[in-house]
């Protein structure tokens, strides 16, 4: 049980899967997935009309989903995405205004230098979030990923960088709802 | 506010026309690259600006598109890059066993095969 | 003009002034990984203040959910192409610029 929900987690998820997954599972993934697609077809129409249409392209784009990718033992929690978003604003706000006073200032106080990091998320869209996240972070960009070490390049060697890393790693495994557990991922 | 707004739409074209410098100097093709970015974001920021004083709603859908479309472009110059024959692989990363590299290389090796076989 | 639009505007002027800090940046900064720095994280931000100051103005509210959708859109767009293009310079061979005293660190 444990093996297989972990081997749909690594890509590409194998579609015999579909409908071994545990029903109740299976329809709390199609009632979030749907919900949220009928909120991006009323945001993407601005109003009431169009819902026939809208309808049918909901269901459809949300069996397709779920037969290509089943939910995983790791997906985001609604409940941990508000602080999650949160975190990632105020972050996002720091990393403008550090970069912009990089660039203002005259004497443009760069030292840069390239990283590796190992990483302890489980791989598939835990890690990718990991990316891209570390990207929109004040002074670190991801560069590379390899095997399970991530490659970054930062503006400030001086930055804690290793320290917010692993903050980002905590808060995406709370969000996944797994464990960051490091050694071998099966 | 409408007046605001359109001088606010002319520095985000300033901003845009100064980034297109960059574009100009390069040197490398990914410092070029960066214009895709660069077009892409300045662009929604001046569409979305503008949709208020110009009573245009549809320029949101524009931007929208556009957010898509800049994606899009910085992909297809990352393939290029990826079957890029003449280039070095980077190989002064030294992590062992770093696949990305590795299935560069291998594509890089395919695409040498087919070629060598067409010419046989 | 009330409160609130000095504030809107406010919020839009002080975007705009990121995308020329990000665009200043993408001139001064001396390598291609030091200019994804400063084009993609000025940018982001500059684009979240010109949205916020939008919001307000926005005829429904679907309309500003399609504010902020435009906004993650090119946040994960952006996040994604600053990488893309740093690995793709990885992968050419462009050596990260650093300061001469750091320079055994440089590879």
């Amino acid at each position: 049980m444990t093996t297989r929900s972990e081997m749909a987690s690594l890509d590409p998820p194998p579609v015999p899967s579909f409908d071994r997954q545990a029903p109740s599972r299976l329809i709390e993934a199609l009632l979030v997935r749907v919900s949220l697609l009928a909120l991006t077809w009323w945001v993407l129409v601005g109003g009431t009309d169009g819902w026939g249409f809208g309808c049918v392209a909901v269901v459809a784009i949300a069996a397709l989903s779920l037969r290509l990718t089943p939910p995983a033992r790791c997906r985001p929690r609604l409940r941990h995405v508000p602080g999650f978003l949160l975190f990632f604003l105020f972050q996002s706000l720091l990393a403008g205004g550090d970069v912009g006073r990089r660039t203002i200032s005259p004497r443009l106080p760069l030292r840069p230098a390239i990283l590796h990091l190992p990483l302890t998320l489980p791989p598939g869209p835990p890690t990718w979030l990991l990316m891209l996240v570390v990207s929109l972070l004040p002074g670190t960009l991801s560069t590379s990923l390899g095997g399970r070490t991530l490659e970054l390049h930062c503006l400030d060697h001086g930055l804690q960088v290793k320290d917010a890393v692993v903050e980002v790693e905590r808060r995406i495994a709370r969000l996944f709802g797994c464990p960051p557990a490091p050694g071998d991922d099966g | 506010m409408s007046t605001g707004l359109s001088i606010v739409a002319f520095l985000l074209l300033l901003s845009l026309g100064l980034g297109l410098l960059r574009i100009w100097r390069g040197p490398g093709f990914a410092d070029r690259m960066l214009a895709a970015q660069l077009l892409g974001t300045t662009g929604i920021a001046i569409l979305l600006v503008l949709a208020g004083p110009l009573e245009q709603p549809a320029l949101h859908d524009v931007a929208l598109v556009l957010a898509m479309l800049a994606l899009l472009a910085v992909l297809a110059f990352v393939a290029r890059v990826w079957d890029a024959d003449e280039v070095d692989p980077g190989n002064e990363d030294g992590g062992d066993g770093d696949p990305a590299a590795g299935e560069g290389r291998r594509r890089r090796n395919d695409a040498k095969r087919r070629r060598d076989h067409g010419d046989a | 003009m009330g409160m609130l639009e000095i504030l809107q505007l406010t919020l839009i002027t002080a975007g705009a002034c990121f995308f020329v800090v990000g665009s200043i940046g993408l001139l001064r900064f001396p390598d291609v990984y030091t200019r994804v720095h400063a084009l993609t994280k000025a940018d982001n931000l500059g684009l979240g203040l010109i949205v916020l100051g939008l919001l307000p103005g926005a005829e429904s509210l679907a309309a500003a959910c399609k504010l902020l959708l435009i906004w993650m859109l090119a946040l994960a767009a952006n996040g994604c192409s600053g990488y893309l293009i740093a690995r793709a310079a990885r992968k050419l061979g462009v050596v990260p610029w650093s300061r001469p005293e750091d320079e055994e660190e440089n590879r």
